[in-house]
């Protein structure tokens, strides 16, 4: 819906169906709007392809020859890829819905889908996987800038993220409060954090990974 | 001389007289001489001369015209040489009268004679003509006893002329009269005439029947003289006349009492059309008539009914049996024409016998089913007698269409329920053109509602809706001929064509139950001739029970090959699964009704499968493969 602008690059939409008629029915309208489109016949021929990094979607029939849908999607997740995925069925049923949704679709449409319902959904995941892309960005900053990290600052930064006084960090690393103050404030500097509260929240998001 | 004196020289055998005639022109001539020296030198005032009569008669019976003639002149001769010699020329006194009148008398005598002769001969070359003849011929006189006997006789009785001669026919031959003998004597001397037939007997015993007729011979004065009886022997064909009639009883009997219908039809005007059909150049009747109803009408019109039996005349309802005589249309109509033509074809073939079905009408307007057997019955060359039975199969027939019916509508119920099993499948077969259809249209309208409409991608899309439109229908047509209630209709079908459709409408199942099919077409496609709908029921059977068999093991071992063979034994289809096989003890159960290794299953599948290969004139069967899984085969006729 939201047509993309021309300088950055088009958002990719990627179709698995093993109809060929569905496929290129929905890539038709996937570029009516203005989306890159790739098409693939099975699940196996999305992993063997090279993909640009650009905010993208995979619209996958639920019922595929071969690797199934579902499968298919606990394998990307599995593998690590962190592509939206918005499930088609012919015939969809409740435990499948249940399934797909758990395993984090974003939405699942019955064939035949209204246009508008497909676009929100393909609009919807792209807008969720630009979120992921940004946020894959600044945790990977923040990983590699405790990367950064000697193993001593690493101590002292889980330490004083716990919420321990400069003293307290001493006596529990068998240190002096002098070198533990010139450890924190190299974790402040390597860490680019702001103030205490900044870099706990660092702390959390390294942790959450 | 009488005539009862030549009937007594001709039936005298001559054999009896030679043996003392061949001297009788010698004592004639003796006699002669001593007549001529007596007139010479007797002086008796005596006609002697007129003895010489003695001699010509004598001459004349046991000699020829010329002999008597002869003899007659010599006897001239001497009567004159003794009268010169004892009178000199004097001819005025009484002797000259004696004289004269002894010439008179041979004169006379020679004539007669020699009149006599000329019948002799006659009445014998008659005698001789008589023992030619094969008839057994004799007389016998008015008090019976038998004064001739010929040839013929003696060979069909056994006795010769002489042991005949005298006796009584009544007795020699005992003669078995069908009246009383006085009637026959009362007719002939009535008529001169009687026929009849006779019993007799031989002398070595054998009893003959003899056609008989006799003649009364007269004298001239009218006065009855012998019966000449002349007797044909007709034992032989009175006996093959009797031989023959109890035949032709015999087959009257069975032709009228035989439980089955039996026509006696002429077929001599169709031996004329076959000739001619020949002559034109027509090899195969068959073929060349069931281009031509025309043809088959008019040659039904050549055929004549001459006969029926009883048994015919109640099986088409007629009063009796003149309604059925005459041409064949009143029984043979439009939907008799395939039986008549295969008639037709064996006798043109030159055939003596064929055997078929044929629906004929009754005369109350009932349409009944027969088999029926033809026999050219005698001269198979004019075909003038054609013997057709037929046997009423109407019940058989109902019976058994209420059968067919009733497989039929088994088969129907088993395809639905199979549908039933496949509305995962079906449905997202119908639903995925309608999506494909729904999403192009919708497509179409973004693309014609952009600043510049790009006209080549909403072509594109509108080629694709028409394409899935189609699409649908396709799938629903195949759907309604499976779920049809229709009674089979076997015609001409391209075995690849069935297998490609009843996988066609598995193929999505198959992949539901992640079975991978392949097909394997044999090339060119075996023509067969069937019902698509049963035969696309037992292939689709054949798959699916594949992908259920595989259900437990591992996705990527689960194989299904569709094949289609030309065979030896015909064409075939085969479909193979590489699931774990079918145990012997459930092998030979597998095509049973109800018999199901299903938790959920009925066990009608496989067995109603099996009754439609049948029904095809084939079978299907279950074949030993050295590799792991189960391999089914439907094996089917030609196509004629």
């Amino acid at each position: 819906m939201k047509p993309a602008t021309t300088t950055a690059p088009n958002p990719l939409v990627l179709v698995v169906d093993d109809d060929a008629d569905i496929r290129d029915a929905l890539s038709s309208l996937f570029r009516s709007i203005g989306y890159d489109v790739k098409v693939f016949p099975s699940a196996a021929d999305v992993l063997t392809a090279s993909l640009p990094e650009t905010p993208s979607c995979l619209v996958l029939d639920v019922r595929l020859p071969g690797v199934s849908g579902l499968d298919f999607q606990t394998q990307l997740s599995r593998s690590g890829i962190n592509i939206p995925v918005i499930f088609m069925t012919g015939y969809g049923d409740i435990p499948m819905t249940v399934r797909g949704m758990k395993a984090g679709a974003v939405d699942f449409l019955a064939k035949p889908f209204r246009d508008q319902e497909m676009l929100d959904a393909v609009s919807t995941a792209l807008e969720k996987d630009r979120e992921r892309r940004a946020l894959d960005g600044v945790a990977s900053a923040l990983r590699s800038n405790h990367d950064t990290l000697t193993p001593r600052e690493r101590e002292v930064m889980a330490l004083v993220t716990k919420g321990l006084m400069n003293k307290q960090i001493a006596g529990e690393l068998g240190l002096s409060e002098i070198t533990v103050k010139i450890h924190r404030g190299n974790v402040m500097r390597k860490m680019n954090a702001r103030s205490l509260a900044d870099l706990v929240r660092m702390a959390e998001a390294l942790a959450g990974r | 001389m009488t005539v009862e004196a030549t009937d007594k020289t001709y039936l005298a055998d001559p054999l009896d007289d030679r043996r003392w005639s061949r001297w009788i022109p010698y004592v004639a001539a003796l006699l002669a001489t001593a007549l001529f020296v007596f007139d010479t030198l007797s002086p008796m005032q005596f006609a002697i001369a007129v003895l010489y009569v003695v001699v010509i008669m004598m001459i004349a019976s046991t000699c020829g015209r010329r002999e008597v003639i002869v003899a007659a002149i010599a006897c001239v001769v001497l009567t004159v040489t003794s009268y010169v010699v004892v009178h000199g020329f004097h001819f005025e006194d009484s002797a000259w009268v004696r004289s004269m009148m002894s010439l008179s008398a041979i004169a006379i005598t020679t004539v007669l004679a020699l009149r006599n002769l000329s019948t002799v001969k006659v009445a014998q070359e008659r005698a001789r003509l008589l023992d030619l003849s094969h008839d057994a011929i004799f007389v016998h006189d008015l008090s019976g006893n038998i004064t001739y006997w010929n040839r013929g006789a003696e060979q069909l009785y056994g006795w010769s002329s002489d042991e005949a001669a005298g006796q009584q026919p009544r007795e020699l031959i005992r003669t078995v009269f069908p009246m009383s003998h006085e009637a026959i004597i009362a007719e002939i001397h009535q008529t001169g005439r009687w026929e009849g037939e006779l019993i007799q007997t031989t002398r070595d015993g054998r009893r003959l029947t003899v056609s008989s007729r006799w003649a009364l011979q007269r004298d001239d004065q009218d006065r009855p003289l012998a019966i000449l009886e002349t007797n044909t022997d007709v034992t032989e064909q009175k006996r093959a006349d009797a031989e023959l009639r109890r035949s032709e009883r015999r087959y009257r009997n069975i032709f009228d009492a035989a439980g089955v219908s039996i026509w006696e039809q002429d077929y001599s005007g169709i031996k004329k059309a076959i000739d001619a059909l020949r002559r034109d150049g027509v090899l195969d009747a068959r073929g060349y008539l069931e281009q031509r109803p025309d043809e088959i009408a008019r040659l039904k019109a050549l055929v004549r009914t001459m006969d029926v039996n009883d048994a015919t005349v109640e099986l088409f309802g007629a009063k009796d049996r003149s309604e059925l005589l005459g041409p064949i249309s009143t029984v043979v109509g439009a939907d008799g024409d395939a039986g008549f033509v295969e008639v037709i074809d064996a006798l043109f073939r030159g055939e003596t016998t064929t055997s078929s079905e044929a629906v004929l009408h009754t005369l109350a307007g009932d349409n009944i089913s027969v088999l029926f057997n033809m026999r050219l019955a005698s001269e198979p060359e004019v075909m003038n007698s054609v013997l057709i039975s037929m046997t009423d199969i109407t019940e058989r027939h109902r019976f058994q269409e209420a059968l067919d019916r009733a497989n039929s509508e088994l088969a129907h119920a088993a395809r639905v329920a199979t549908l039933g099993e496949l509305t995962a499948s079906i449905a997202h077969e119908v639903n995925q053109p309608l999506a494909a259809i729904v999403t192009n249209g919708e497509a179409c309208v973004r693309w014609l509602s952009r600043q510049e409409p790009d006209l080549g991608e909403i072509r594109a899309n509108l080629d694709r809706i028409i394409a899935n439109g189609n699409r649908a229908a396709e799938v629903i047509a195949r759907l309604r001929a499976m779920a049809k209630k229709t009674d089979p209709r076997y015609e001409p079908l391209s075995l690849n064509e069935v297998a490609e459709q009843a996988a066609a409408l598995v193929d999505r199942e198959l992949g539901i139950h992640g079975a991978q099919l392949t097909v394997d077409l044999a090339n060119p496609s075996p023509e067969i001739t069937g019902d698509r709908v049963q035969l696309q029921q037992v292939v689709l059977n054949l798959l699916l029970n594949a992908a259920q068999a595989m259900n437990g093991q591992p996705r990527d071992t689960r194989l299904i090959a569709l094949r289609t063979i030309d065979g030896q034994d015909g064409p075939m289809i085969e479909v193979s699964d590489t699931g774990p096989g079918l145990p012997p003890e459930i092998a030979s159960r597998i095509f049973e009704p109800f018999f199901t290794t299903k938790a959920n299953g009925m066990g009608m599948g496989l067995s109603i499968c099996r009754s439609i290969a049948a029904a095809h004139g084939g079978e299907l069967t279950t074949v030993e493969k050295s590799e792991p899984g189960s391999t089914f085969r439907l094996i089917l006729r030609n196509r004629q």
